[in-house]
């Protein structure tokens, strides 16, 4: 049985968190000889050995995450420039960044990349997985050919985007041109440019959350079709009252992922605009990347990576939140 | 195919061909859409740079022509970058694959104290996102004590930056896959480890004799996950690396791009390439990566 694959491992997840493992009830269920075993492994002193195991994990994750981001507040609230010293200079650098219009610019770009190619995109995504589930003769090579983009890396990606969109020579253009229009803009002009970047991240991203939604899809248990079915319900009321709930927790894994991502943008824009024109595909880690490795002003560029921290672990806080109310309801 | 359509509806006479029918179009429009580009591009790049720019784009070259390839590997650098990609990855890849994979049997099958609540910690540094760790990452190297120049304090030289393990540094450990890694253990017996606790194994022998071997499948998919991320990685080489001779392949490329600004069929060759290795993962490790996809979701 494939159903809710999200749920039981985020229940398990979160017993193991509140509980300290899967500890009591395991042991009660398991029967007398199992609780003797625990306990006499207990005695011999199992926990040295599991800190010996889990330990190089922990120390790298301390080292190369948590630390950084605790480097990064403190950095945040001092002048520090590259090869210069750092001096504290308190909240001088977030008040500054309230004022920095080119910050502004580059959140609202961002925010508005993220929910165009995360909302857009899991209605895309959905729609591609709801075509290819099921019974369906050659949907091995369709689902391979909708997923084939994910092994391009984001750079190559970029480089190739960058030939397709361009005005003058680029293929989009040339098809365009023959079927009796004109030209687009796709880069260069400032009211278009942020959407080309959201088509190519689609054409990037959809299949791999296709195929995640394709394994909740499928997981739906069989019965409650049967049941829709017998009910008389048309396609659009069974996929409406049966399917979307069923796969809820797959769908906010897509959304959480997705949109943690878009908004760290970066790649394509460095590559395919250099966030213009006019800054309309500014995003808020190119701002951090100029700051800090062309102004070499890394204090307040801590600060910006400090913002963008901050609301990402705010979103990942209120998700985990719907995550474990969706598996108390169900 | 209109026409078809058409016919067979009138031969049929049932919806249910229609509607199959038009489920197949449609999916054929829409993987075409998401082929293309890739078609285009390596098409484009078995042409040269003059007729890339004056023949219809589809249209194939009258003889493939693998020169773009050559020209970008040896004049273009591309050789060296490829060098830099592969000992970057790979040398992370080993790490991140003996680390994960020893913290999830630790955290799946042994007790110790705190463990739900340091598990809850693993997860919690995936929602830190890499590219705002970068910058604080990035101090962090070049501050680290006694390496590159630098005294204890961490002043002096250039620590880690424009080094190999400081272009591995983030790619060492990933919280993704210890997760997968207990995902993994927790659906082996624990009476295995017990069997052999009785008969007197060491911890480390009965992870090592008893469930590593059973360990392989979760081993090729943290590899393939882990040798895919540091592959593509693009801001932070770009932020390590000084100069072309630590350049990775998508960081050479981003620059390739810059400076041959034009050069399409260059271009697109020097593209193909920064992509060949993940895209080869892919066709040949289809089955394991579709496998971690399910386990991520929790299908244990």
């Amino acid at each position: 049985m494939r159903s809710a694959r999200i749920s039981p491992a985020r229940r398990r997840v979160l017993d193991g968190a509140s509980a300290g493992g899967p500890s009591g009830d395991a042991v009660v269920l398991a029967g007398a000889r199992r609780a003797v075993i625990v306990r006499s492994r207990n005695a011999r002193g199992n926990g040295v050995a599991g800190f010996g195991f889990v330990g190089p994990a922990l120390v790298l994750l301390a080292v190369l995450y948590v630390i950084p981001t605790i480097v990064d507040g403190a950095f945040s609230l001092t002048n520090y420039q590259l090869g210069g010293q750092a001096g504290f200079v308190g909240v001088a650098n977030y008040s500054a960044l309230a004022h920095d219009s080119l910050f502004g610019q580059s959140a609202v770009n961002t925010l508005i990349f993220a929910v165009l190619t995360v909302g857009v995109g899991t209605v895309l995504a959905l729609g591609a997985a709801l075509l290819l589930s099921g019974s369906f003769v050659g949907k091995g090579i369709y689902r391979f050919l909708i997923y084939l983009p994910q092994s391009i890396s984001f750079a190559s990606g970029a480089v190739i985007w960058t030939w397709l969109f361009n005005a003058q020579d680029g293929p989009i253009n040339a098809v365009l041109r023959d079927l009796g229009g004109s030209g687009v803009n796709w880069l260069t002009s400032p009211h278009v440019a942020l959407f080309s970047l959201v088509i190519m991240s689609w054409w990037r991203d959809i299949g791999f959350y296709m195929v995640v939604l394709i394994a909740a899809i499928e997981g739906v248990p069989q019965y409650l079709y049967e049941a829709a079915r017998v009910d008389g319900a048309s396609a659009w009321k069974t996929l409406w009252h049966v399917t979307l709930p069923s796969i809820r927790p797959a769908m906010l894994f897509v959304v959480l992922t997705w949109g943690l991502g878009a908004l760290q943008m970066f790649t394509q824009t460095y590559i395919m605009t250099d966030g213009g024109p006019v800054q309309s595909t500014y995003s808020v880690v190119l701002k951090i990347y100029t700051d800090a490795f062309q102004s070499l002003h890394l204090g307040y560029a801590a600060s910006e990576a400090f913002v963008l921290l901050f609301v990402s672990i705010i979103i990942g806080a209120i998700a985990v939140r719907w995550f474990s109310r969706d598996l108390e309801r169900s | 195919m209109g026409g078809r359509l058409v016919t067979l509806v009138m031969l049929t006479g049932k919806r249910k061909v229609v509607r199959k029918s038009a489920r197949h179009l449609v999916a054929v429009v829409v993987s075409l859409v998401f082929f293309v580009p890739i078609l285009v591009a390596i098409i484009t790049s078995l042409k040269s740079n003059a007729s890339a720019l004056t023949s219809s784009v589809l249209s194939l070259p009258h003889h493939l022509d693998f020169s773009n390839y050559r020209s970008v590997l040896d004049l273009g650098g591309f050789a060296n970058y490829t060098k830099v990609s592969a000992i970057v990855s790979i040398g992370a890849t080993i790490v991140q694959v003996g680390v994960a994979t020893c913290a999830g049997y630790g955290f799946a099958k042994l007790r110790f104290r705190g463990r739900g609540l340091l598990f809850m910690a693993v997860l919690l540094t995936l929602m830190l996102p890499p590219a705002a760790v970068a910058l604080p990452l990035f101090l962090e190297m070049m501050h680290f004590p006694l390496l590159g120049g630098n005294s204890i304090g961490g002043t002096g030289g250039i620590g880690l930056l424009n080094s190999y393990p400081g272009l591995m540094a983030p790619y060492l450990v990933s919280g993704f896959s210890v997760f997968l890694a207990r995902q993994f253990f927790s659906t082996l017996p624990d009476e295995l480890g017990e069997a052999a606790r009785i008969d007197g194994c060491s911890e480390w022998a009965v992870f090592w004799r008893i469930y590593r071997p059973l360990a392989t499948p979760l081993i090729v998919i943290v590899t393939l996950f882990a040798f895919q991320t540091a592959w593509v990685d693009f801001l932070w080489p770009l932020i390590v690396a000084k100069g072309p001779s630590l350049f990775t392949l998508q960081v050479g490329l981003s620059s390739f791009q810059q400076e041959y600004t034009a050069q399409w069929s260059d271009i697109m060759a020097a593209a193909i390439l920064a992509s060949l290795p993940i895209m080869a993962i892919f066709i040949f490790g289809q089955r394991y990566l579709r496998r971690g996809i399910a386990w991520s979701g929790g299908k244990s």
